[in-house]
């Protein structure tokens, strides 16, 4: 696997960085990250979007796009994500490698200089950002707050962690609310710009085929002019939480399916030293094609098509979730409990651990091969002050117990179902 | 096996007939860890009505879909598991006219090929196994009929075509995939999965030779009469009334677009690249009409344009949210009007062309993304990676005489969703 540096370019500012000549492309990331806050996640979430509408040189999204046009298709997203408690904004960006452009094309350094000018030279108006393209961003933030609601997995899975996590941090989600977007103007966004340009922490992430230290002075160049504070803003997450009793939340759709999610507390994040133990059992319980979940609940009963379990990282919550016919609810429901119980006694063979365990432990083998999962994976290395490479954990997980696997399945504490279903059909007889 | 260097794309490959008739395709991809399997028969959705032995047949709507799902059954189990256990992530896709099955591994990649290749040319159904994935098929149409996407490109084609098989959903319906039998998978399985109808390609770095060796020695020749594909008589004119409306529970309104072409009779690899150079030229980004639109407010950064072709059937087909899709539908056809009659603009055609080139490029780091065009094109009597010097070939007449054909209000149809009342919650409860 290719080795990746981690670089200080300034205070608060790093730059992680892998060489490669395998790719057709080289992946690019700028974000800052701050703490998640009600108050502010609709405000920075904002920011990228409007600061992707145009740069001093290149004023409005025509001339940007025409600029990536002449780059050979490269791409710039304005990104917004949430790592636990941490949200993360700012550009992912990709474009052809130098090895497959004309030699006459400074590819590097025109996609840093591009980035940095996004971040650092905004187009603006009487020294604030320009108002029209603050409206237009604002309402199409708006507009994908409320949009949440047409992919019912995920709908259903936002409003499941809004009530297990209500008075957490983590509830907010990554664009904030429909209330607060409402409410940014162009002076709280401009004042907020400013405030995070010097505040927040900033990391780069390249990988490509070029060395670490032409992407290091490319970046450099870029960035020249970051103003940075004395003091920059630090977030953490809060994920040491034992439910107490188990919630039921209930909302109506008109809908085809019914959507089931039951949310586990973890206690361990990837930062324990459990974590490894934690991945497993979730393999096994309902991380793939072969894990207890599917095999049982889809494959033996047909109670669903998809069903499966994700865990957060960062937060310590494993949710499981399932699409389900209406009146399937309660029987899957007590079938997944089931199930759960069955592993947390230890009722599953050596066979179905250790390929729950070779699932998930060749995916971090192979992580390597995906520029974007790579970058993902050393971000939120970044984002939990970790530098545990890949193949590390893989090695880790290998080396997993039956004991510790069970140990993790009876650290999880139910704390909240939540259903989205059809509303149910009252009978009428008209006698 | 034949060798071919496309030195602007960095690419090998190796080819090879076998004696059964399946074309082996490998992409040597130096220095990966994963390798990519992905196994394909030109057969899909729009297929369930077909020719044997010089006598029409029909099958049940959805049956290239449930092949899909029973073929993972083995007489000793499924091979999800057996796969899973050896590291390996499988999946399979059914598309409108190809089925394909595939893996990705960092380990074990010569005992997982085999198994591929086994399971899917092993027909094995029982009564108890298909009623089964009737219930699990159940779940999964009703999952798609929630999705906005998948409802929004249904309705389209239903108006855009007037009697194509493309109007009928890939996975069919609940009334049709009850009537499916063992009888019926094996009839559909024996008629369409035949070496001859199939390829094999492989990305990654592997021992080309071996994997020729292997196909040869699973795959074997064809028995029985092989399926033809029907002419389609598909008249150049959309369906009456060529918009369709329908209400969902969705945040905002959402539509696409479709214009109607005539497939190309000879090379379907330049009608698709002319087709996505004209609709960048026509809506992308960077054209004066996205910008007009997104001034407006009428589309958003969710807004796209492609081009699509399956067997008897091209259409560009474009799309996203939108406050009022008829007026975006309309300025897009005025467009192409313009474009007509004034020209397109010779460093706008270079620089569009450009980056439509980069983009292919660097959608090869996808082997998936690699292996369904390989596939598609062998289907089509192509050969993608010629795709460069087609790029440098084209011109802005072609490009023009494609807009030309299409851009009328006749050949043009409308699908738009509507939102729908949005939920109502119960109080949560303690249990």
């Amino acid at each position: 696997m290719e080795e990746m540096k981690r670089v200080c370019l300034m205070p608060g500012v790093f730059l992680t960085c892998g060489q490669t000549k395998k790719f057709k492309r080289s992946h690019w990331y700028l974000g800052l990250s701050v703490p998640l806050t009600s108050k502010y996640a609709s405000l920075n979430a904002l920011l990228p979007r409007v600061l992707r509408q145009g740069t001093a040189d290149l004023p409005d999204s025509q001339a940007i796009e025409a600029r990536l046009e002449e780059l050979f298709g490269g791409s710039v997203e304005a990104v917004v994500t949430k790592r636990g408690e941490l949200q993360w904004l700012g550009f992912r960006a990709s474009f052809l490698d130098e090895a497959l452009v004309p030699k006459d094309c400074p590819i590097l350094d025109e996609a840093a200089r591009l980035l940095g000018d996004l971040l650092l030279r905004p187009a603006t108006r009487n020294g604030r950002l320009r108002s029209d393209y603050v409206e237009r961003e604002k309402q199409h933030l708006m507009d994908d707050i409320q949009r949440s609601v047409n992919d019912k997995a995920y709908y259903a899975m936002q409003q499941a962690l809004e009530r297990i996590c209500v008075g957490e941090a983590y509830r907010v989600s990554r664009y904030g609310t429909l209330a607060e977007a409402r409410k940014t103007s162009v002076g709280r966004l401009t004042r907020q710009y400013r405030q995070l340009l010097s505040s927040a922490a900033v990391e780069l992430y390249y990988s490509g085929s070029a060395s670490p230290e032409r992407v290091e002075r490319a970046w450099r160049e870029a960035l020249r002019g970051l103003p940075r504070a004395r003091a920059l803003t630090e977030g953490h997450t809060d994920w040491l939480i034992q439910p107490r009793n188990v919630r039921r939340f209930s909302q109506t759709m008109d809908l085809s399916q019914a959507r089931l999610v039951m949310g586990f507390r973890t206690l361990c994040t990837l930062n324990s030293p459990h974590y490894p133990a934690l991945l497993a059992a979730n393999a096994l319980l309902g991380g793939g094609a072969a894990s207890r979940l599917f095999t049982t609940v889809r494959e033996q009963l047909s109670l669903c098509y998809a069903i499966h379990s994700t865990l957060d990282r960062h937060k310590g919550i494993l949710l499981i979730q399932a699409g389900v016919a209406n009146d399937k609810l309660e029987r899957t429901e007590e079938e997944i409990l089931h199930q759960l119980l069955q592993l947390q006694q230890g009722a599953f063979d050596d066979a179905e651990l250790s390929s729950a365990i070779r699932s998930v432990s060749s995916q971090y083998r192979r992580l390597s091969d995906s520029q974007l999962l790579q970058a993902d994976y050393w971000l939120s290395q970044t984002a939990a002050e970790l530098r545990i490479s890949p193949d590390e954990l893989a090695d880790k997980l290998e080396a997993v117990t039956r004991e510790q696997v069970v140990q993790a399945l009876n650290r999880l504490a139910l704390d909240s179902i939540y259903t989205l279903s059809a509303p149910v059909q009252e009978e009428v007889n008209q006698a | 096996m034949k060798q071919t260097i496309y030195p602007r794309l960095n690419e090998t490959v190796y080819s090879e007939r076998l004696e059964s008739g399946l074309t082996v395709l490998v992409s040597q991809r130096p220095g990966y860890r994963k390798a990519y399997a992905f196994f394909a028969v030109n057969y899909g959705g729009m297929d369930y009505e077909y020719r044997l032995d010089g006598t029409p047949e029909r099958s049940p709507e959805g049956v290239a879909h449930f092949l899909e799902h029973k073929l993972f059954d083995m007489p000793e189990g499924n091979v999800l598991q057996s796969l899973s256990a050896k590291g390996a992530s499988v999946n399979a896709f059914t598309g409108s006219s190809m089925t394909a099955y595939h893996f990705e591994c960092a380990e074990h990649f010569f005992p997982n090929l085999r198994t591929l290749l086994t399971f899917v040319t092993t027909p094995y159904f029982t009564q108890q196994s298909v009623a089964k994935e009737q219930g699990i098929i159940a779940q999964e149409i009703r999952m798609i009929a929630d999705r906005p996407g998948w409802r929004v490109y249904y309705n389209l084609l239903q108006t855009l075509y007037q009697k194509h098989p493309l109007r009928t959903s890939v996975a069919g319906s609940e009334a049709s995939i009850a009537r499916i039998t063992p009888a019926v998978l094996r009839q559909c399985h024996s008629a369409f999965y035949r070496p001859e109808n199939m390829i094999l390609c492989v990305a990654g770095d592997v021992d080309p030779e071996q994997v020729a060796a292997i196909a040869r020695m699973v795959v074997q020749s064809a028995k029985g009469s092989a399926a033809g594909r029907l002419e389609i008589q598909e008249p150049p004119t959309a369906a009456e009334p060529s918009t369709i409306t329908q209400s969902m529970p969705i945040a905002s309104p959402t539509f696409l677009a479709g214009f109607k072409f005539s497939p190309a009779a000879d090379d379907l690899l330049r009608q698709s690249l002319v087709g996505d150079l004209a609709g960048d030229l026509l809506c992308g980004a960077s054209s004066p009409l996205y910008q007009q639109l997104y001034r407006e407010g009428l589309i958003d950064r969710g807004f796209g344009v492609s081009f699509e072709a399956q067997p008897g059937a091209a259409f560009l087909v474009l799309g996203g949210d939108s406050p009022d899709p008829e007026r975006v539908a309309r300025a897009v056809l005025e467009e192409g009007e313009r474009l007509r009659r004034e020209g397109i603009p010779e460093e706008t055609f270079r620089r569009t062309l450009r980056s439509c080139y980069g983009s292919r490029v660097g959608a090869l780091d996808s082997f998936e993304h690699t292996c369904v065009q390989l596939a598609r094109s062998h289907f089509q009597g192509c050969d993608y990676l010629r795709f460069p010097e087609l790029y440098d070939q084209l011109t802005k007449e072609e490009v023009l005489a494609f807009l030309s054909e299409a851009m009328q209000p006749e050949r043009m149809a409308c699908s738009v969703l509507t939102p729908l009342e949005q939920t109502t919650e119960k109080e949560p409860q303690l249990s």
